[in-house]
């Protein structure tokens, strides 16, 4: 009886820290354990869970991805510029900005999954046919992105006030936000795919060890290109959920989330050597951390407090991991 | 050695080329190129830049990455800059070379002794420096402009030479000469491309390391007092996204991301072809975020042209 509660401890410690958290934030602040607040913190979660869900994807091949924060909103900005240009074809339209139009939200949905997946698709054959660092070629991608939403809104915002586009943002299903119900149905989706099916299998054996698997047949190209497809698509996904919270898409928004996502990732446990860790564990880390957030919110530290947090989270728990087992670098 | 020497010439001669060609070309653009207070523009522009990757190369030789850059240079000024009232340029200089100095060791440390792979540990303090300028200052900028030597560091003249330009070259040759001839920097070479061998052969790779990321953060904290005292403004929010391009002119300067390779006269070659490719754009009349994405293009195209030699080579 004993070694199974270590055990449950041991695997769900982080469950506990999360309830920790929640018990703090009810007895510092009276407004935590509000329906208001926890729905807001369900809400904040979703985005930042969606990104740390696909990073952990790359994680596990032994990759990094820098590139999802730019992504996050190249996504619908790429959408809604296009739109906005080929407008005169179609038949309605929606102001975005000035006298610009764009499309239906269908479209915008439609356009910003594929863009994920296309950018997905070209950093993964950047890494593997470039044989380019991940870290270089997607900080690199994470750049150029960041100039092309400048260079796509000349530097203003683009309004998307379109109400079926909105009512992602917005809406509440039994008092959980939408955004938070595709996230969690998300992470079901991959929990499954990495467990039950072929995708999942390949892709740890990758990450346990690239040489081993390329000398059992393998093909290690075409499975770390679906890693980073995953994750610009996922990147994609919480663009649009981002986008149609705040009802605007701006190229200064999403700077550094990149980082949030690693963090979450890392906290929950998904290795940065690979192989190790699993969208539930991504799942963990990114309650964690966002009752923590909401916990700062409470107690009225900014967002300045709140990165330095995230700093030193990032490395003390990439330094207990190293000690944990004292092999591998990335 | 001999023939590392022999192919790091050779690649800086390839640069050189590089430069020339892309020279003719920005004077057949416009003729405006060739003017002296253009040239100086585009030295004192890149320059800061080119000072922050002496130390990335320097890092990079090691077969380590160092992203807090920007962070460490908004800092260090953020932190002289609150002593900008003694009105003493040589407290409030000291203090951001301090800052720096400091700021490069704990990286060093972080890397060394706890062992945080340097991409994680600097990706961290990217982001814990930087905010700890933002708390300390409170997000606001200091004005050094009553400091005279602190100003006459990017806008003093010494006969017809601005300062900032003089302090490059400077910079440069004493950075060479360190990487050439000093044991220390000899010793980078050794570590960056086989740690083990350098271990057995009594090198001490933590203190190369150290020394290392020391000398970047002193020389982001020089180039961000430069920047400063260029703009008259000593801003915390300076340096966002500098990590890219001062990556990119290492890159392109011949440092590789494993290591071992690199040399201080390919990153001052690169430096200026980045400067260069700038002005060009500028004259062409391109914005400045597109001219992100240009850079971010010549860096992955840079790697992939290294990746294709070597596998030619091979």
């Amino acid at each position: 009886m004993k070694i199974n509660f270590k055990q449950i401890l041991k695997n769900h410690f982080l469950l506990f820290v999360f309830i920790l958290i929640c018990l703090v934030g009810t007895f510092t602040s009276e407004y935590f354990f509000t329906i208001i607040n926890i729905q807001n913190m369900i809400r904040n979660m979703a985005v930042p869970g969606l990104l740390a869900l696909g990073v952990s994807f790359v994680f596990l091949v032994s990759r990094i991805d820098l590139s999802v924060g730019s992504l996050t909103i190249f996504g619908p900005i790429l959408a809604v510029s296009s739109l906005a240009f080929f407008g005169d074809m179609f038949d309605f339209k929606v102001l975005v900005r000035g006298n610009q139009y764009a499309n239906s939200a269908a479209f915008i949905v439609v356009i910003s999954l594929l863009t994920g997946i296309l950018i997905g698709l070209i950093n993964g054959i950047g890494v593997m046919y470039g044989k380019i660092t991940s870290f270089i070629m997607t900080l690199a991608m994470m750049k150029a992105l960041w100039g092309l939403n400048y260079v796509l809104t000349h530097g203003h915002a683009y309004y998307l006030q379109i109400p079926t586009y909105t009512w992602m943002g917005t809406l509440n299903l039994f008092y959980i936000p939408f955004s938070t119900w595709i996230y969690v149905l998300m992470t079901i989706l991959a929990s499954i795919i990495m467990r039950y099916t072929l995708v999942g299998r390949r892709i740890y054996s990758i990450g346990g060890d690239e040489k081993t698997a390329r000398l059992a047949g393998i093909n290690v190209t075409f499975w770390v290109i679906i890693a980073f497809i995953m994750s610009g698509f996922c990147a994609s996904v919480a663009g649009i959920l981002f986008s149609s919270r705040l009802q605007t898409v701006d190229a200064p928004l999403a700077v550094g989330f990149e980082l949030t996502a690693i963090a979450f990732a890392v906290v929950g446990g998904v290795s940065l050597t690979g192989g190790r860790g699993s969208p539930y564990r991504a799942f963990l880390g990114t309650i964690v951390m966002g009752a923590l957030f909401s916990l700062f919110s409470m107690w009225g530290l900014n967002t300045w407090h709140r990165n330095i947090v995230v700093g030193i989270i990032i490395i003390l728990v990439v330094m207990l991991d190293q000690r944990k087992n004292n092999f591998g670098r990335i | 050695m001999n023939f590392k020497l022999l192919n790091n010439t050779g690649n800086n001669i390839n640069l050189l080329i590089l430069f020339f060609i892309l020279c003719c070309f920005a004077v057949f653009i416009s003729p405006a190129f060739l003017d002296f207070d253009n040239i100086q523009n585009i030295i004192r522009t890149v320059m800061v830049l080119g000072i922050i990757a002496f130390g990335m190369t320097m890092v990079m030789i090691l077969g380590e990455i160092d992203l807090s850059v920007g962070s460490i240079a908004a800092f260090s000024c953020a932190f002289g800059g609150l002593f900008v009232d003694s009105n003493s340029s040589f407290i409030v200089i000291i203090l951001t070379l301090l800052a720096g100095t400091f700021c490069g060791f704990l990286n060093g440390i972080g890397v060394t002794i706890i062992k945080v792979p340097s991409l994680i540990m600097t990706l961290g303090t990217m982001a814990i420096i930087r905010n700890v300028g933002y708390i300390m200052t409170k997000g606001q900028a200091a004005y050094p402009t009553k400091l005279e030597v602190y100003m006459a560091s990017a806008k003093g003249y010494v006969g017809i030479f601005p300062i900032p330009v003089i302090i490059f070259i400077v910079l440069s040759i004493i950075c060479a000469i360190f990487i050439r001839f000093s044991t220390i920097g000899k010793s980078f070479y050794v570590v960056g491309s086989n740690p083990v061998a350098s271990i057995l052969s009594g090198i001490s790779n933590n203190a190369s390391k150290i020394i290392a990321f020391t000398v970047c953060g002193l020389c982001c904290s020089i180039a961000g007092l430069i920047q400063s005292a260029r703009l008259g403004q000593i801003d915390p929010h300076m340096g966002i996204g500098w990590e890219l391009t001062v990556i990119a002119i290492a890159v392109l300067g011949g440092a590789s991301l494993y290591g071992g390779k690199g040399s201080i006269e390919g990153t001052i070659i690169a430096t200026l072809i980045i400067g260069v490719i700038n002005n060009l754009l500028n004259l062409l009349g391109m914005s400045n975020h597109s001219q992100e994405v240009v850079i971010a293009i010549i860096i992955v195209s840079m790697v992939l042209i290294h990746n294709f030699r070597k596998k030619q080579s091979s």
